[in-house]
């Protein structure tokens, strides 16, 4: 009869927990709606006076000209460039360090390495952006000899580097998942270690790896602070990768403040944010389509 | 022999990559964190600015986050 008691509060509890984590995974589906809603009803009404091919593909951003021109290619080069160039760097670094943690590091080694690389994940963006502004860009601009040191190619390292840790852990996960088995049975062919780890651990690491990547470019891709203090600015059509940009989020950031409220530059800031939205929400299920598949693959999907 | 040297030089490349991830975190530890603290002081943070931001601390926007 005790025991009956006891297991009644038992089954009461785990009901209540049950409920309030509901509450809880609802909850973040419930504002990701909200946001949504807000994104689309905030940047409609901009299309209702400009076409959506002008403004997509607009060669010139004057929001607050008169007749104003709402055209955000300029933008979205900025962001493309920014982001290749981000790439070009944390790739090679992330997915480098990444094998390198695990072929090459020893167990210690490793104890210490891997806490290192999480500390530039938690550096705030705008320490980044100080130091870009402060000394990147300078010691850039006196290298290269270039009219200003903060443009694309600045702005692309230090993006770059804010992704590496993602990158590098995500691909560390991914490569600490490959069977012992693939890596014996390869030794056992004759295979050395550089062999075996180019031709047999990273295709079998392979879609964790791209995995990876794509998480880098929507890192990369939606970074504000950084992109505004460094990239530069300006709202033209780069001609090479030492011009001053302004990619959406940086237009976005610094605009946004002085837009009166409902006007059409207003929604047009929305609509950068709308389209932003929908650019890493796909590369978010890119990477977690292939995700699935690499489970698949490796047989953990249960 | 070949297969020896190519993966003398691809472990060399690894190291190099980790190298210099962990050259840009000593530098941003470096410049920010060497050169700001030796301005903090418990004046510093304890206190208004004065004198039209130029002298005094910034104990406000400390205070701000919270």
């Amino acid at each position: 009869m005790f025991s009956h008691e006891i297991n009644e509060m038992v089954r009461l509890k785990e009901k209540i927990y049950q409920w309030i984590f509901s509450i809880l995974a609802f909850s973040s589906l419930f504002f990701l709606v909200g946001i949504i809603i807000v994104l689309f009803k905030e940047s409609l009404p901009l299309f209702s006076k400009i076409k959506l091919s002008s403004f997509l593909f607009g060669k010139s951003w004057y929001p607050t000209f008169d007749p104003a021109e709402f055209g955000i290619l300029p933008l979205i080069l900025a962001s493309l460039w920014v982001t290749f160039g981000a790439l070009l760097v944390c790739v090679p670094l992330g997915i480098g360090s990444a094998l390198y943690l695990n072929e090459l590091a020893g167990h210690k080694q490793k104890a210490i390495l891997k806490p290192l690389i999480e500390i530039l994940a938690s550096i705030p963006s705008i320490v980044y952006g100080f130091f870009g502004m402060v000394v990147m860009a300078p010691f850039l601009q006196n290298l290269l000899d270039l009219p200003i040191g903060l443009c694309a190619f600045t702005a692309s390292i230090i993006l770059g580097i804010m992704a590496v840790p993602t990158v590098c852990s995500i691909a560390e996960d991914a490569l600490s998942y490959v069977p012992a088995a693939f890596r014996e049975a390869s030794f056992a062919l004759g295979a050395n270690r550089w062999q075996t780890l180019i031709k047999v651990v990273i295709p079998a690491a392979g879609s964790g790896i791209s995995t990876a990547i794509i998480l880098g470019i929507s890192r990369a891709i939606g970074e504000t602070m950084t992109v505004l203090m460094v990239a530069g600015g300006a709202a033209v059509i780069p001609k090479s990768f030492f011009d001053p940009v302004r990619p959406m989020t940086a237009a976005i950031a610094a605009e946004m403040g002085e837009a009166p409220l409902g006007s059409l530059h207003y929604h047009a800031l929305f609509s950068i944010a709308l389209i932003l939205f929908l650019v890493t929400f796909v590369f978010n299920i890119i990477a977690e389509l292939i995700s699935r598949r690499f489970r698949l693959k490796l047989g953990l999907a249960g | 022999m070949k297969k020896d040297i190519t993966q003398n030089v691809g472990f060399a490349f690894l190291i190099m990559c980790i190298l210099i991830t962990l050259f840009f975190l000593c530098a941003i530890i470096y410049f920010i964190g060497i050169r700001g603290i030796k301005v903090i002081s418990w004046e510093f943070l304890t206190q208004s600015p004065r004198a039209a931001m130029t002298r005094g601390g910034v104990a406000p926007a400390i205070e701000g986050p919270f």
